[in-house]
């Protein structure tokens, strides 16, 4: 991994809501939690059609999540990585499939349940969950009101917080 | 000032490599130390001979962190321009010459590389020597793939396989047992691998396309070429500068930028074997035959541009105006 | 400091635009002349801009520098270019002496001296770009190109616009100016035509330059982390102060590339001239006052100040009056 590796998040390149097919890929790998969604993947070797070789893991428990490193390690070039999982679990295969030198333009994610949004205080450098929607919050740590921007930034993990104070708020 | 232009270098030592391929030694005239590069870095050699300069690019094989000298490998090749005629022929111990600051359009991959593959034909080995002097500093995994004729005319065989032992694969095609270099190896190379190709036109088009046919990102994909692409016939056509109203003939012997440069415009260029975009101008009007291996095919439809060094107006009209 | 004293060293930003015509984005990058290639300046200002930036440093040092352990080298080749052009600036402020690797940097204006091995970060207690940008009015911020990107990796900075070393640390070209909200003439995003132009324009020996500029509100710098501060003050500004609290921002650009890192580094020089001192380049005040007042409301959103350009325009046109009336 170096400082500038993508990392998994709700807006990230990666995300799909249906897999698809990259034609010249020789291979699909599917990493799926249990219980998956069987009909997303059967779309996809349907489109595949046979021309592209398969290898479909399914995650049991902790163990076999820890043990993923290894099966990402031995994929050869031509490799594209589906990943169909919920937020935590998925957080954890993305990242160890870039630490095995996958690119974003070979993973496609499917999130399983909610995606995870977390906000940065620019006032005091502090990183908090928030819910997808919010637009505005306040931070825990030192309390004030953030108004949460469109930007994001890989090395924080969060979308940028602007600090403001809600007495001196001009309507425009 | 004396920070910036071109440098001036002396000649300090030339040694036979091989039976076609000379090594020269250029240390700095002026300065007191040479401004260290990125490996697969090269130079603008601006040589003064009876009918003007002859500028050519070399990639640079010396040590990227070595500030008192640059090394350049030249291979003599009769059917080429001149140049490398005239420095083998020409260029001795002593002489003095200017040199462009180290530039990089080969550089190494950085984000999602876990390996590095060079595959290098004959002479395109140079950009590779200080690719692999930069990955070995940083403790980087990666493997060479060299072809050559035999073992005599390999360049720095000895030295990679002493400095490299276990990373060099050697194919010599004119030797008793010829083995020759395909891109099949590429099937094998492991996720995260970015491949980097070297050498003549068509040896770089086949790696190219077998790479993409195997599945790989075209991020993965690298390569440098060391002359334009052979792609149809040069045909005159004529260009109009909308910004002064000046019209300028390209022969069948040239290139637009060559035209340009000849009429005194200051045109923008650096490789001028359409690698690297530094000569893109903006085109008003007409239709580009692209020649570049710059653009990717939506750039080509989506972006009304030209790389002047090697690209030219489409039939049948062959006129352009261009944003100069 | 927040007022350019020398207006032949102030960097006016229309002096390429055609009278009579507005300003509009556009990707304005320009090769260097031979005899400009040297970014270092030494104004008036200078041991004010100076004692105020360390000051910043000082105080904020997580706010205003910020790298990777990785770019100690890229540093050091940085810090080896500017003590180069400032002896060949200025040899009378500057001297630069080398006893093998043991270098000591002098700075005669200030009079203080910088020893330290040079490549050996543990012989200094700053990092090198650090250490040597504190003699320095101009902020910097070096970009690496990786892949077919720059990174920013390292940056020192005392003079914000809507920009933080911390926050943009490790982001891309176009991360950073994601908000740009236009489109260059052929409809390519222009953050993504401007980095492709530096990537292959901007070659080792060959620097480039461009002018940005900005209205600022009563302040030297506005960054993030103090946008709860300075976003109200920005509604502060009537038609009767504009001239003392409204300043026109200069940013004046210069692009180097740098052979070992790869890197573009960018050498941010920022001035400021007050509205109300436009008044003595008649020229100039015509010009702005011409220009501000046809900018469209996307750019002033962009640059932040939409809540003031009323009342400072309202400012210019009165001192256009005035300054016309006395010329008669």
């Amino acid at each position: 991994m170096v400082y500038n590796s993508p990392v998994l998040f709700d807006k990230s390149a990666t995300m799909v809501e249906k897999f698809t097919v990259r034609q010249k890929r020789r291979k699909l790998l599917i990493i799926s939690t249990l219980p998956r969604e069987a009909g997303l993947i059967q779309q996809l070797l349907d489109e595949s059609n046979g021309q592209q070789q398969y290898e479909l893991i399914e995650i049991h428990d902790e163990f076999s999540l820890k043990n993923i490193g290894d099966v990402l390690n031995r994929q050869k070039m031509g490799t594209q990585l589906y990943i169909l999982a919920p937020w935590d679990e998925a957080v954890t295969i993305f990242t160890e499939a870039i630490e095995a030198g996958f690119s974003e333009d070979e993973i496609q994610t499917h999130i399983l349940g909610e995606k995870k949004r977390y906000v940065y205080c620019m006032k005091c450098y502090h990183l908090q969950e928030v819910e997808v929607d919010e637009t505005d919050t306040i931070c825990y740590h030192c309390q004030i009101s953030l108004e949460i921007g469109p930007f994001f930034s890989r090395e924080r993990k969060g979308y940028i917080g602007y600090p403001y104070n809600p007495a001196l708020v001009i309507a425009n | 000032m004396r920070s910036f232009g071109k440098i001036k270098v002396n000649v300090g030592k030339i040694v036979q490599e091989t039976k076609f391929v000379k090594r020269f030694h250029l240390y700095p005239a002026e300065l007191e130390l040479l401004p260290a590069f990125t490996g697969g870095s090269h130079i603008a050699t601006y040589v003064k001979n009876s009918d003007g300069t002859i500028e050519r690019n070399y990639s640079l094989v010396s040590h990227p962190t070595d500030r008192t000298q640059y090394t350049i490998a030249i291979r003599k090749d009769e059917q080429s321009r001149g140049g490398s005629v005239y420095w083998h022929e020409e260029i001795k111990v002593g002489d003095q010459l200017e040199i462009s600051w180290p530039k990089n359009h080969f550089p190494l991959a950085f984000k999602a590389a876990k390996h590095h593959v060079f595959y290098a034909a004959g002479i395109g080995i140079t950009p590779f020597m200080t690719m692999m002097e930069d990955l070995t500093a940083q403790g980087k995994s990666f493997e060479l793939h060299y072809a050559a004729k035999t073992k005599e005319e390999c360049a720095f065989y000895d030295e990679l396989n002493a400095k490299y032992p276990g990373k060099c694969h050697f194919y010599f095609s004119r030797t008793e047992t010829p083995k020759k270099m395909t891109p099949a190896t590429m099937e094998k190379h492991r996720i995260g691998s970015h491949v980097y190709f070297c050498g003549p036109v068509s040896m770089v088009k086949e790696f190219r396309q077998a790479a993409e046919s195997y599945g790989y990102p075209s991020h993965s994909i690298h390569f440098e070429l060391f002359a334009v692409a052979d792609e149809g016939p040069k045909d005159p056509f004529v260009v109009t500068l909308a910004n002064s109203g000046k019209t300028v003939e390209v022969s069948e012997q040239e290139t637009l930028l060559e035209a340009l440069l000849k009429k005194g415009i200051e045109a923008p260029y650096s490789c001028k074997v359409g690698g690297c975009g530094s000569c893109e101008v903006q085109v008003v009007e007409g239709e580009v035959d692209h020649r570049d291996h710059f653009y990717k095919e939506e750039e080509r439809q989506t972006k009304n541009v030209i790389l002047t060094c090697c690209s030219r107006a489409k039939e049948p009209r062959k006129e352009l105006v261009l944003n100069l | 400091m927040f007022e350019s004293t020398n207006l032949d060293l102030f960097p006016y930003p229309f002096h390429n635009i055609k009278e009579g015509s507005n300003y509009r984005y556009s990707n304005d990058l320009r090769k260097l002349d031979r005899d400009r290639m040297n970014c270092v300046r030494v104004t008036p200002e200078y041991e004010k801009q100076i004692k105020r930036k360390r000051q910043l440093l000082i105080e904020q040092p997580n706010v205003r520098f910020q790298s990777y352990p990785h770019t100690m080298e890229m540093q050091w080749e940085v810090a080896e270019m500017l003590m180069t052009m400032a002896v060949e600036a200025h040899p009378e402020h500057f001297k630069l002496e080398k006893n093998g690797s043991q270098w000591t940097f002098h700075n005669l204006i200030l009079n203080e001296k910088e020893s330290f091995i040079f490549g050996d970060a543990s012989s200094i207690e700053l990092e090198p770009l650090d250490l040597i940008g504190r003699h320095f009015a101009t902020d910097f911020v070096l970009m690496v190109n990786r892949d077919d990107n720059l990174y920013l990796e390292v940056a020192q900075e005392s003079y914000a616009a809507l920009f933080s070393p911390h926050w943009n640390k490790g982001m891309t070209f176009d991360e950073i100016h994601g908000p740009v909200p236009f489109v260059s003439r052929t409809g390519v995003p222009l953050a993504e035509k401007v980095r492709q132009f530096l990537l292959t324009n901007v070659l080792p020996g060959e620097p480039w330059t461009r002018i940005n500029w900005n209205l600022m509100a009563n302040r030297w710098d506005v960054n993030y982390e103090t946008h709860d501060t300075w976003g109200p003050t920005r509604y502060l500004v009537t038609p009767e102060n504009a001239g003392e609290l409204v300043r026109l921002r200069v940013e004046e650009q210069f692009f180097y590339r740098m052979p070992r890192s790869n890197a573009i580094l960018f050498v941010l020089n920022t001035q400021f001239l007050a509205m109300k001192d436009l008044a003595q380049r008649p020229e100039w005040l015509n010009q702005t006052y011409s220009i501000l007042s046809d900018i469209p409301k996307p750019m002033a959103d962009y640059k932040g100040f939409t809540p003031f350009i009323e009342p400072t325009v309202e400012y210019l046109k009165n001192l256009v009056q005035k300054v016309s009336l006395q010329a008669k």
